[in-house]
This record gives structure tokens, sequence and C-alpha cells, in this order.
């Protein structure tokens, strides 16, 4: 079966034409809907499919829009959630056996912000089971495969998010991000993700993997449609006490001041240290883009990155198995042995080292709070390397994967990755860029920037597009 | 000689397959060396970046 064409390539257009009429949301809507059909025997992104209550959500949208009735730029969008958020009615995985038949009767705050713009949700993302790994191999729903080589990893956990946005399944998608589990697979992809600062997105209604590090952000096309995104998202939230009371700015509406006269450091430790040939190629010659374009880019020194990773480890794990305990304890035949194994380890560790680990954090984020004084941005490689094939797909590629992307986690820092080139075998590599804490909208600008600046985030993968397919 | 790392498991009511005992045999020397980079760095009386928040009356 082929995949029909989509009409639009990014969120941002679709809003437009759906806004001028040229397009209806029950067209954008069946159109992703037979593309999910088309494509998923080989994908492998959704673990469950709402196609007839999108189908309803799609034509409430057009009856709302033709009473001039307008919900913002999400209004008759096609958008698909990780199966970590919970929704009213429809199946909570995880990408578990545990809670293969888990039917919440709530949505996740954030999708319930979603429904309130109008979106309409298309289905449930598959993910690494538990967002516990960077390769979203899962022995219960099958593995996620990159629509650029469908015999290599779509990265994790959002794995199902990144490949269905790069596929066309869906304009936009929500994923989660413990330890680069937005950027990895958006890096794996080719597409634009989203870690906004720890607190910016409620987490409320989403299984944890590890609550102090937990951010929910979006998956897009452009930074743009991230902008749009995120300001659905985005707020404070009683019902999540680690959600801020902090002003959400309008982040589309600051897209458009370039990137003269910021600050870029580069880092001289860690980030570039063992990556690909093509991988630091073409990140330097992004830094080159972006100096071109006016912004300072700079070397700098990023205090305490010898301590950073094993902090990150050991919350990670610590936090994962204060969740998981009882399941483990009860049913440790039910999980994977990759994650069974990752929380078994995690009882390895005695108390003192999570007591450290978060106190490391605290002198890491004093640290690099002065660092920030004197930049604006930080770049760096999203992956040190490119998309692994699916036979590779083990601890070690988990560790390569999240080597550049969880120091971000351990200060809380909003972080995003876009792509910046391919490899000689066709493979996206994504760029991080890292910015001051609750500035996500100087993040948003500089990637805006480069992105008008550049085309490899309209290149689209092999999938046997129709004609004219976008 | 080092630790079986069976027991801390059993303390927490787990008991791995016998196809996990290698790994975590092997990780379990992986831990103290973390340990010990977690605690390299001086940090005085510096606190956890997580701390107590006291219940707020709604407002």
């Amino acid at each position: 079966m082929s995949a029909p064409a989509l009409p639009v390539r990014t969120l941002a257009e679709a809003s437009q034409a759906l806004a001028r009429r040229e397009l209806s949301p029950l067209e954008l809507t069946e159109t992703c809907l037979r593309r999910i059909e088309a494509l998923e025997p080989r994908l492998n992104a959704f673990i469950t499919v709402t196609a007839e209550q999108a189908l309803a959500e799609a034509r409430r949208a057009q009856e709302e829009l033709a009473r001039g009735e307008h919900r913002g730029p999400l209004h008759g969008i096609p958008v698909a959630v990780k199966d970590l958020f919970h929704t009213a009615g429809v199946r909570t995985t995880a990408g578990s056996k545990f809670l293969a038949q888990s039917v919440s009767r709530e949505d996740a705050t954030v999708v319930a912000r979603l429904r309130q713009a109008g979106a309409v949700l298309v289905g449930k993302l598959n993910l690494h089971e538990f967002a516990f790994g960077a390769t979203s191999v899962n022995p219960h729903y099958g593995s996620v495969r990159n629509p650029w080589d469908t015999e290599r990893i779509a990265g994790g956990s959002s794995g199902g998010s990144g490949a269905a946005v790069a596929a066309g399944e869906c304009l936009a998608a929500l994923g989660t991000d413990t330890g680069g589990s937005i950027r990895i697979p958006s890096a794996l992809c080719g597409i634009t993700g989203l870690k906004p600062t720890f607190g910016r997105v409620s987490t409320h209604g989403v299984i944890p993997l590890a609550w102090t590090l937990d951010c929910v952000g979006p998956m897009c096309r452009t930074a743009e449609d991230c902008a749009l995104v995120l300001s659905v998202i985005a707020g404070p939230d009683s019902r999540d006490r680690a959600a801020a009371r902090m002003p959400v700015p309008d982040y589309a509406a600051g897209l458009d001041g370039g990137v003269r006269g910021l600050r870029i450091g580069v880092p001289r430790e860690h980030f570039f240290q063992g990556i690909s040939e093509e991988v630091g190629a073409a990140v330097r010659r992004a830094l080159e883009v972006l100096s071109e374009l006016g912004a300072e880019v700079r070397e700098v020194s990023l205090p305490h990155m010898d301590v950073v990773p094993t902090a990150a480890g050991a919350i990670t794990l610590v936090e994962a198995l204060a969740y998981h305990l009882t399941w483990l304890r009860e049913r440790p035949q039910d999980y994977g042995q990759d994650v069974r194994l990752r929380l078994e380890m995690a009882a390895l560790y005695p108390a003192v080292a999570y007591v450290q680990a978060q106190r490391v954090r605290a002198a890491v984020i004093e640290a690099w709070q002065r660092l920030w004084q004197e930049i604006d941005l930080l770049a760096t490689p999203t992956t040190p390397i490119v998309a692994p094939p699916l036979t590779e797909a083990e601890l070690s590629a988990t560790l390569a994967l999240i080597r550049n992307t969880n120091p971000f986690n351990v200060s809380g820092q909003p972080a995003i990755s876009l792509p910046c080139g391919f490899d000689s075998s066709g493979l996206p590599i994504g760029l991080q860029l890292v910015g001051r804490w609750w500035d996500e909208g100087t993040l948003l600008r500089a990637a805006h920037a480069y992105q008008r600046a550049t085309d490899w985030h309209l290149r689209l993968p092999p999938l046997g597009w129709d004609e004219g397919g976008a | 000689m080092q630790e079986d790392p069976a027991v801390p498991l059993s303390r927490l009511g787990l008991r791995p397959p016998p196809e996990d005992e290698g790994p975590l045999r092997a990780y379990l020397g992986m831990v103290g060396q973390a340990l010990d980079i977690l605690s390299s760095l001086p940090m005085g009386e510096t606190a956890p970046a997580v701390a107590f928040c006291a219940p707020v009356a709604e407002e």
C-alpha cells in the first residue's frame, strides 16, 4: 500500500492552510490515518491508533472552524503522544506488559491542554519499555524502526514520536526526556525536538521514569512548530508541584529575532570526544552557518563533566527503582531483560550515592550558572553517532546515545535538537543547542534562524511518498 | 573478596534470575567507582538539589 502525500510539510503550514480554509481538519486527519495504515507495517511507531475518535475530533474541529470559532494554531492539527501519557478511555501501556490493558479515566494535563487547543489525537506512540532506554527496541510491542533506514533504531525512549513525525504520520508529537529521550530520537529521525526547562511543562498524568529529571516536550519537523506546541502545553499546574509558576511567553512571536550577537559556547571537554567523523563535520558546518548569521561562536570549558554523567546515572537508576520496586519483586519476568537488569543494577547503589549525586547536581548548577553569564547558548552534537542497526542496539549503544544529552537533565536546562546534516549513508545528524534556565525562547529563536538558512529539516525519509508528497 | 550482588538485592526482596547474575557481578565494581567519583567533588556543605517542600494552604 502506498502512502498518500501530506498536503503540507509542517504544523505551521497546516495551521495557516486550515485558517484560510484551503484544507479541512477532516481531510488532513484522513490523510494522516491513511499514511499510518500504509507505513506502520514498516515503522511500528504506534501502539494504539485512535482512528474513529480522531475522525470525530476532526469533524468537531471542522464544524467549529466553519462557525468561525478558532481555538489557535493547533486547532484541527493531527498529533500523537508517547504511550506514557494518560488518555481518558484509551489504554496507556508505557510499552510494558504490566500496563497492557490499563485504561485511564483522565487525560494527562498536557493531553488535556492539546485537546483544549483543538488538536486531533490520532494515537499513542511506541517507546522503550517504561521509557527506560534510548533505543525503542521493545520486546512487548516490537521495535520502532527508523524511517530513514528501517533496519536501524529510531532512538529513544520517544522513538515512536520521532518516527511518526519524520514519516508524516502526524504533524506533532509529545515525548518525554529524562536523559535525552526527546532529543535522541529527534536527532536520529531527522526532526526537531525540545526538552524544556525542568518544571516548564506539567508531568501530571505521565508515567514517571525519574521524578527529578523527567521533562515533557514537543517533537515536530521545525523549531517554529515546537514553539507553537510549547506555548499550548507549558505553564503551571495545580496537580504538579514541580510545574513552576512562571509566565509562559508567546514563543512563536519571538522566533524572528535572529542570532546576531548571541554568544554560542562550544565545549572543549567531553561532547566532541569519541564522536563519528561525519557527525563532527556536520556540527562544525552548522556552527559556521550560525557564525555567518551573526552569532559569536567561542570555545568554553564546562566544569565538572568528569562527574556529571555518573550523577545522571545514579539519579535515574535509583528513582526508577523506587517506582518499580513492587513490580520488580513480584513479576520480574514480565520486564524485558534490559530494563529488568537496569532496575536490578539500581539496587546495588547505597543510599549515600543518591544523596551525593543530588549534591553534585546542586554544585553543577551553581557552576554552570556562572558560565551562562558569559554565553547565551551552548552547542554540541546531540548524539556522537548516527542511528545504529537494530542488531547492535545494546547497552553500549544506549550509553553512547545519552552521553551528550543527559548532562542537561542533571542541570535542568532547556535543550533542543535540530537536523544539521546527513552522513554518507543518508542518516540524519542532530545539533544540540542548550539554553539558560527558562529561556526556551532564545533556543527556539536560534534554531529557527538556522532552519531559515538551511533545509535539512525539510528533507524527507525514503518511504515511497506519493507524487508531490511533502 | 567482592560482595555477592544477590545480597543487596535480597535486602530489597529481589531475586534476580540466573542470567542476570554475571552482569550484576560486573556492575557491582562499577558502583564502588561511581561512589568514589560522586564523592570526589569538593562540595563543602552543599545541600542536595532536591529539597523537602512543606505543604502550603490552597489559595
